[in-house]
């Protein structure tokens, strides 16, 4: 046993987020921790990591009991932590972000590299160390985390939510790279709240809910619907109903979008329309082109040619326009929707601040209808804490997302561009937000979903896409049963051609 | 809620007290070692800044453009917007308003003044409107480039001094001609150099109050941290970045004619004097906050006022005026710091 926690309590503020947990860690294993948002699976790995002190409870090393836990021991005794938000300096490489972690005066660059290139090549993974870290894709900056935790010396290595962002060839990928660290010897905890990909990767299972150990065994002959079961608890999962798309009415129209980033095609002849009432889904493998489709088709991204309209009015390149001909738009990062020093009901009522119900004099704000407003989304959207005078910044990351999603869909939208939009979410919060969706197509909206989550994109959608290399390769008829051996092919861009519907 | 906020105002006043407490004993020690007895010294400059009409009246003369250039900047520091180009945008107000005052043939000073409001306004703005582009359209730092127009426009002022705005009379020092005596800002307050340009402090403080409190003013607030939502909003960058440039311009720019005509009633090299800076430091002092502001650069103000008295009365040398304002800002600044971490 390398890691041994018993009894853990952690308090923050008035909120229990542990409560007599326990886990343990062993040499060459896997094991997954499971949960819901707020169930306590990033806390209880950051307590190893040291990044969190625990307010009591046992915590054993190597066979020895320690104390007081710093982030810096943590490092010494090689435990590595890869952050849900991942930690690397967008403009530096791998090599450098990884000397930038390191200590001592003297930087061994050359060193480093070949360190570096060689943990790689042990791992079987092919990345470029030497160009910044922004240029790679989320995938490839996750594994360079990885790759320089391991080069660093861990021999426990915890990842934060690293699937969350990703998709299924690259949760593949992921998951083969950690198998192969674990029969090298590594010990690896993996925090979820995926359970499909857990159960093929991981050896053993922490399920945690509301700060408690609700189960602790070998992922083996265990029922994934018995997992999210447990970690749900007896709650109703509701489920988005689908409402037809009858209308013949575009609203949102995209012809040929181009979109270059020195030599690379980023977006390369996208066209695209969506009918009043009816959801498009789009998938394909995570990369640069999803979001910078989410961006052009809210005006925020220049594009080299090629229209988008919105009810036969030109708003390509215009945010403003698309805002006042009823465009949502929910960005893939939260941090781009949500202003963190304003409130919860500011952030709630900034499309309709100043508006007529909403100003006692024109130009002045009329704080009690913000108020009131935010009260609304609050409970429309159980967004916690509700307090509608609480600072945004302050929210954890799922109860933000609800706040954004509730804000731009309480415009009862003509269009919503929606990215990610249950990204790391609990399932009750993702429910949540896919009935908004659908409610907001029957309510006459055209509605655009992109994700990485199939199985949300399949839920949701009336009619499939999928983008490879800036490029529709696939289009599904979702009313239909779908092919997935096709869909995989798409996905993966195996035959690399266009695929008949 | 209110229990959080009340916590919130005590800390904060435990933080400037303590401030304030480093601030006096290293004062303290530097008046001391300088010679003098370091309460003498303090009475000597309460008095030097506050202690007659006529001192008092000059803190309030030093206090008007500082508050003024800080209440300019204020917008574009919120904006994320980090103009320090005030002193050049300054220089080009009161010089352009100089040039509108003598090449106006009338003699009323109803016109007077408004020409020459207008020339300090549009100095200012035509100025700011320059690096504001630039960094609008083409990512030009504005840092680098406000910097570096400040250095133009200090030397382009005493071209100006030394060829179309000379005096007819020789002087010692280049400087145009006297403003005619229509065309100054009327005192405000008998015997001394106090002008009703004070007003305008009043004004742009209150205007700016009601602004924060208004959509646009939370509009701005929104690009500061978020671009692509305060776009959607209606809120472009161009427009964003541009607008508060041509806000800290204009009111420097009235600060500039201000000192022209209500204070020296001539154009001179040192027109700027440190104002263009000071306000900026004013601004970040006064946390971004109207108020703050204005009572910042009352500090300041008396500060420099009061060091020449102390300077009379000890032997304490006046630049100790501008050690304090240096120590003023690194407290404040650490104090940002340590605030900013425990957030």
């Amino acid at each position: 046993m390398l890691v041994s926690l018993k009894d853990v309590d952690k308090r923050f503020g008035s909120i229990s987020a542990l409560s007599g947990a326990a886990i343990d860690l062993e040499r060459g294993r896997i094991r997954a921790i499971v949960g819901e948002n707020g169930a306590g699976k990033s806390t209880l790995a950051k307590i190893i990591a040291g990044i969190v002190p625990r307010d009591t409870g046992e915590f054993v090393l190597d066979g020895a009991a320690v104390g007081p836990w710093s982030r810096r021991q943590a490092i010494a005794a090689g435990i590595g932590f890869v952050p849900q938000a991942l930690s690397f300096v967008s403009t530096l490489s791998i090599v450098d972000n990884h000397l930038l972690a390191g200590r001592g005066l003297r930087l061994d660059r050359a060193g480093a590299l070949s360190r570096l290139q060689e943990a790689a090549a042990d791992m079987d993974v092919s990345l470029d160390l030497t160009s910044p870290v922004e240029r790679l894709s989320l995938a490839g900056r996750q594994l360079g985390e990885i790759v320089s935790a391991v080069t660093a010396g861990a021999r426990i290595l915890l990842l934060d939510e690293p699937t969350s962002a990703l998709g299924p060839v690259e949760i593949d990928r992921l998951v083969r790279t950690i198998r192969r660290l674990a029969a090298a010897g590594t010990s690896v905890a993996l925090v979820t709240h995926r359970i499909a990909e857990v159960m093929e990767g991981a050896d053993s299972l922490t399920v945690l809910r509301g700060g408690k150990v609700i189960l602790d065994g070998t992922t083996a002959g265990l029922d994934t619907n018995e997992v999210a079961r447990l970690m749900v608890g007896d709650r109703d999962r509701g489920r988005a109903t689908r409402a037809a798309a009858t209308s013949e009415w575009r609203r949102l129209k995209v012809s040929g979008l181009m979109l270059r980033d020195e030599d690379q095609l980023i977006l390369d002849g996208i066209s695209l329309e969506v009918r009043q009432g009816e959801i498009l889904a789009v998938a394909g493998v995570a990369g640069v082109s999803q979001p910078a489709l989410a961006e052009a088709l809210a005006g925020l991204r220049a594009v080299n040619g090629g229209r988008v309209e919105i009810d036969a009015i030109d708003v390509t390149g215009d945010p403003d326009g698309s805002t006042c001909l009823g465009l949502a738009f929910i960005p893939e990062n939260r941090a781009d929707g949500i202003v963190a020093d304003l409130t919860i009901f500011e952030n709630a009522s900034l499309f309709e601040m100043g508006g007529k119900a909403f100003r006692r004099f024109p130009g002045m704000r009329d704080r009690s209808a913000e108020h009131d407003h935010g009260k609304r989304i609050i409970a429309d959207f159980d967004v916690r804490p509700p307090d509608p005078d609480a600072i945004a910044g302050g929210l954890s990351g799922g109860n933000q997302q609800k706040l954004l999603v509730g804000r731009e869909l309480a415009r009862a939208p003509g269009v919503v561009v929606a990215h990610g939009p249950t990204q790391g979410l609990d399932l009750a919060a993702a429910a949540t937000i896919r009935a908004a969706l659908a409610k907001a197509a029957a309510a006459g909206a055209a509605v655009v979903v992109i994700s990485a989550d199939l199985d949300e994109l399949l839920e949701l959608g009336h009619r499939m896409i999928v983008i490879t290399n800036g490029r529709i390769v696939a289009e599904f008829d979702l009313a239909r049963p779908v092919d997935m051996t096709l869909l995989g092919q798409a996905m993966t861009g195996l035959n690399g051609m266009e695929i008949a519907p | 809620m209110t229990g959080r906020t009340t916590d919130g105002v005590a800390t904060e006043l435990a933080r400037i007290l303590l401030g304030a407490a480093v601030l006096a004993a290293v004062v303290a020690a530097l008046v001391w070692l300088a010679g003098a007895n370091p309460l003498a010294a303090l009475r000597a400059l309460v008095h030097g800044a506050f202690g007659e009409r006529y001192l008092l009246a000059e803190t309030l003369v030093t206090a008007v453009p500082l508050a003024i250039v800080g209440l300019g900047v204020m917008p574009a520091l919120r904006t994320g917007v980090f103009t320090i180009g005030s002193q050049g945008q300054l220089i080009a107000g009161a010089a352009l308003s100089t040039a509108f005052v003598f090449s106006v043939p009338a003699d009323e000073p109803v016109v007077l003044l408004t020409v020459g409001f207008m020339g300090g306004v549009l100095g200012g703005m035509l100025y700011a409107l320059l690096p504001g582009l630039l960094r609008a359209y083409v990512q030009v730092n504005e840092i680098l480039s406000t910097l570096l127009l400040n250095y133009i426009a200090g030397f382009a002022l005493i071209w100006l001094l030394k060829g179309p705005l000379a005096a007819a009379a020789q002087t010692a020092t280049p400087r145009s001609a006297p403003l005619p005596e229509t065309s100054l800002v009327p005192s405000l307050l008998e015997g001394t150099r106090l002008h009703w340009g004070a007003a305008f402090v009043v004004l742009l403080a209150a205007g700016l109050m009601v602004w924060m409190r208004t959509r646009s003013g939370l509009l701005y607030r929104v690009f500061a941290s978020n671009e692509g939502l305060a776009a959607r909003l209606g809120l472009s960058r161009p427009r964003a970045v541009v607008t508060s440039f041509l806000f800290a311009g204009a009111t420097a720019g009235l600060a500039g004619w201000l000192q022209v005509a209500g204070v020296a009633h001539t154009l001179y090299p040192s027109v700027d004097g440190g104002l263009g800076f000071g306000g900026i430091l004013v601004a970040v002092l006064g946390g971004l906050r109207p108020l703050g502001i204005v009572l910042a650069s009352l500090m300041f103000a008396a500060l420099t006022t009061g060091a020449q008295g102390m300077q009379m009365g000890t032997s304490v040398p006046a630049a100790i005026a501008v050690v304090t304002q240096g120590l003023v800002l690194l407290i404040v600044a650490i104090g940002l710091q340590r605030k900013k971490r425990t957030a």
